[in-house]
């Protein structure tokens, strides 16, 4: 195309892409903290691709680095195979022939270029595949003053494709220098890096519970664990879709912890997309709006999970940038709607247990809030309730017979106000201490001799 | 607070009471679909039961359930439960509802609130109809009567009657769900009646659209009734059958069209029942059914043309005459 072409055809428009511009929009769609999450979902993946569907993934391994002069990431997932460097996963934007590792999480298309291009402008890969192994670098600077190239080579004398490579040799590592100028501050500033450890846990809890070691700096991930109560008094509500290829399954119900932990929980192929979530994007509108009322205290106990899964990840109805759900999709309208049922299902026990503890009510009187506490001490993971979901139905089940408000008093309330000088005359008069004393003397003498 | 059911004598209602009758009538057909002793009726019993006991009577439902907010009367519901497969639910119908395992049986729901439409009401539209069996019928009552604005002296509260009115219609429902070309309009009893049924059929829509995903199988709503009526309040009742594509033909045959009060539009049936003796009831009831031709200030049919009434109260009459309720007093 350029000026050859335009000369060749008058009708022709230039409509080439300017490489340091498409680079710029690249990176401010994404911030420093998804590009590092990116990076370590195509870990994930490679790692998932390894090990095959099992669910124990106690051997695998993700580890990073922040130096105040590199990042790195290094997996011991299944690697990159030479052919699917050279014709896809270099590519901007998913080809027509490129294809997805199943229940991926990380979508090539994008993600890992636009990573390398936020974190700094010296890249460096190596992978270690079964049958090949390669490494590649990145001079970001000099590839941009090459304005009509559009690839890039693989480090002399590294690319070798006859080889065989056990399992427990394969890998991937990302490493990268020259560090942009954001990269260089946040990973220097202790903040960042404790709020990326906090969020990774948060987002790969599923994947660490299942053995994944993820390390960030010297810290090493913890499983998170989510629970709801699950016992013969309250049996958390479930609904499922499962079609050819892909599946829904939504949880609800109590759970202890802090309040801060309360809400809905999304899982798209095992990543959390929303965590603890108290607004709009989930259920709670507030009562005049789709959903249910706003978030309010009384529902601190409230958990609802959402899990997922698609072989094909395009059919997950997340963001392109995995912070969201994707609200105009007809799936996820169903299961949200879904979602709202399901939140006023487990309200109706929470909105019993307020009542029960108003006006008042002694106590002891307080029998159902009483049961709760008591199943509240013992509750279990939602991974062992999801192994077994047979007893549980669409219907959130609690001991209703137990529930014991206040009755209503057949009594009225009496307010006034009266002047100090007179009300003290009164009390004195009465030889009574009190405003209530006064109140109750000049009303019963009144009752007594009119009434 | 107290009660509508302890200001109003439920028996001392002649519209609804003919309302509840057509009900009936209608709901009949839905043996189309399955045996009425399948069925599962849904509604708010007060402690009158009305409802209950004609569905129960006239269809032979035996699965009843009867929503009740004031758990605080809960001896008085207990007291007048009417027949044993009665079963009372103590709550709010917006918590209540999705616990019921609406997707399990096909049931019959009369959401026959006191209120003046409120955000709750849309809660319970959605619960229903995102969860419950094809071949189920809803129907939904509303007060649609219009705020009467009290004088005031004070200058800086006077407030024109359709900012008033405006204003309590959003605090109950929010700005959100009433529809702009609505907004400017002085909500009388016959607008707010409009907006309502107007939002009562958008939240139909929405919900099925939710329920129906991308799935081929979508589950259809038919509008059947639209009453209005007024015994004190003006009321609005909305109702309809809710069916997938295998049921389309059993929909069909249930001819709901023929129906005399059918009302598929926005278009309501008025009910107006007029105040008449028991003898001139006898002496419309011989001319009917029957020709109600009107020319040259007379009716056509000669055995109406002797009854001392006016016309609108004949034809009023005449709308009803099968489902007229015969009130008296009687030592029970």
């Amino acid at each position: 195309m350029g000026t050859q072409a335009k000369n060749q055809n008058p009708n022709r428009v230039a409509a080439d892409p300017a490489k340091s511009f498409f680079v710029s929009m690249l990176v401010k769609d994404i911030t420093l903290r998804d590009a590092i999450g990116d990076l370590v979902d195509n870990a994930v993946d490679a790692i998932k691709a390894r090990a095959n569907g099992t669910a124990d993934l106690k051997e695998y391994e993700i580890e990073i680095k922040l130096g105040k002069s590199y990042f790195s990431i290094t997996d011991n997932g299944f690697g990159m195979e030479a052919e699917v460097a050279r014709n896809t996963a270099f590519n901007f934007g998913k080809s027509d022939k490129h294809e997805l590792i199943d229940n991926s999480i990380g979508q090539f298309g994008i993600g890992m270029k636009r990573a390398f291009f936020k974190l700094g402008s010296q890249i460096k890969v190596k992978s270690i595949a079964a049958n090949s192994q390669f490494e590649l670098t990145i001079d970001v600077p000099k590839w941009l003053k090459e304005p009509k190239r559009w690839e890039f080579e693989f480090d002399e004398n590294t690319l070798d494709e006859k080889t065989k490579n056990s399992p427990s040799k394969t890998g991937f590592t990302v490493h990268i220098t020259n560090l942009s100028f954001d990269s260089k501050i946040s990973f220097d500033n202790d903040t960042f890096v404790t709020t990326l450890q906090k969020e990774i846990e948060l987002e790969h809890m599923l994947n660490i519970s299942k053995g994944l070691k993820i390390k960030i700096g010297e810290y090493t991930l913890k499983p998170n664990q989510i629970t709801l109560v699950n016992d013969d008094n309250i049996r958390p509500t479930y609904w499922e879709k499962i079609e050819n290829g892909q599946s829904v399954k939504v949880l609800a119900g109590i759970s202890t912890k802090d309040s801060e932990d309360g809400g809905w929980y999304i899982f798209c192929n095992d990543r959390l997309i929303l965590a603890k979530n108290k607004n709009e994007e989930t259920v709670w509108t507030g009562s005049k709006g789709d959903g249910v009322p706003f978030w309010h205290a009384q529902y601190f106990r409230f958990r609802g999970y959402v899990f997922f899964e698609a072989v094909d990840s395009a059919k997950l109805p997340w963001n392109t940038t995995k912070t969201g759900m994707d609200m105009d999709s007809p799936y996820y309208k169903e299961v949200r709607s879904k979602m709202i049922i399901m939140t006023r299902q487990v309200m109706d026990l929470l909105e019993k247990l307020k009542e029960e503890r108003e006006r008042d009510n002694p106590e002891e009187n307080q029998t159902l809030n009483k049961a709760v506490e008591k199943s509240l001490k013992a509750t279990v993971s939602v991974t062992k309730i999801l192994a077994n979901v047979k007893p549980l139905n669409n219907k959130f089940h609690y001991p209703v017979v137990l529930f014991n408000p206040q009755k209503k008093t057949n009594s009225v309330k009496i307010a006034y106000q009266v002047s100090n000088e007179k009300y003290e005359a009164v009390k004195q008069n009465l030889g009574v201490d009190t405003p209530k004393e006064v109140g109750m003397e000049t009303f019963n003498y009144y009752y007594d001799n009119e009434i | 607070m107290s009660s509508s059911f302890e200001k109003i004598n439920y028996n001392l209602r002649p519209n609804k009471c003919i309302e509840r009758k057509m009900m009936s009538e209608a709901l009949g057909r839905l043996s189309f679909i399955d045996h009425l002793d399948n069925y599962r009726y849904i509604g708010f019993g007060s402690p009158y039961f009305a409802d209950f006991i004609l569905f129960h009577k006239n269809l032979g439902i035996t699965d009843l359930i009867s929503v009740e907010k004031e758990e605080a009367k809960k001896n008085r519901f207990e007291f007048n439960i009417p027949y044993s497969g009665i079963t009372m639910k103590y709550g709010h119908s917006k918590t209540i509802l999705p616990n019921l395992e609406l997707g399990l049986k096909r049931n019959i729901i009369w959401l026959d609130y006191d209120d003046k439409v409120s955000d709750f009401m849309f809660s319970d539209i959605h619960s229903f109809f995102s969860e419950t069996m094809a071949g189920s019928f809803f129907i939904i009552s509303v007060n649609v009567e219009e705020e009467f604005m009290q004088p005031t002296e004070i200058e800086e509260d006077k407030i024109s009657l359709r900012v008033f009115r405006l204003n309590k219609l959003i605090d109950r429902i929010g700005k959100e769900r009433l529809p702009n070309e609505l907004m400017t309009l002085n909500m009388n009893t016959r607008n707010i009646s409009n907006a309502t049924y107007e939002m009562i059929k958008r939240q139909i829509a929405t919900s099925l659209l939710s329920r129906n995903g991308k799935s081929k199988d979508a589950i259809e709503f038919k509008q059947i009734f639209n009453f209005t009526y007024k015994d004190n309040a003006t009321i609005l009742t909305v109702g309809g059958i809710i069916f997938d594509k295998s049921q389309r033909a059993a929909v069909k045959k249930m001819a709901f069209s023929k129906l005399s009060f059918y009302a598929d539009t926005s278009e309501s049936c008025k009910i107006q029942s007029p105040n008449l003796t028991f003898r001139e009831i006898k002496a419309l009831d011989k001319a009917l059914p029957g020709s109600l031709e009107f020319t040259s200030g007379k009716f056509q049919n000669k055995k109406l043309q002797d009854i001392p009434l006016i016309p609108t109260d004949i034809k009023n009459y005449a709308k009803v005459y099968r489902y007229y309720p015969n009130f008296t007093e009687a030592n029970l």
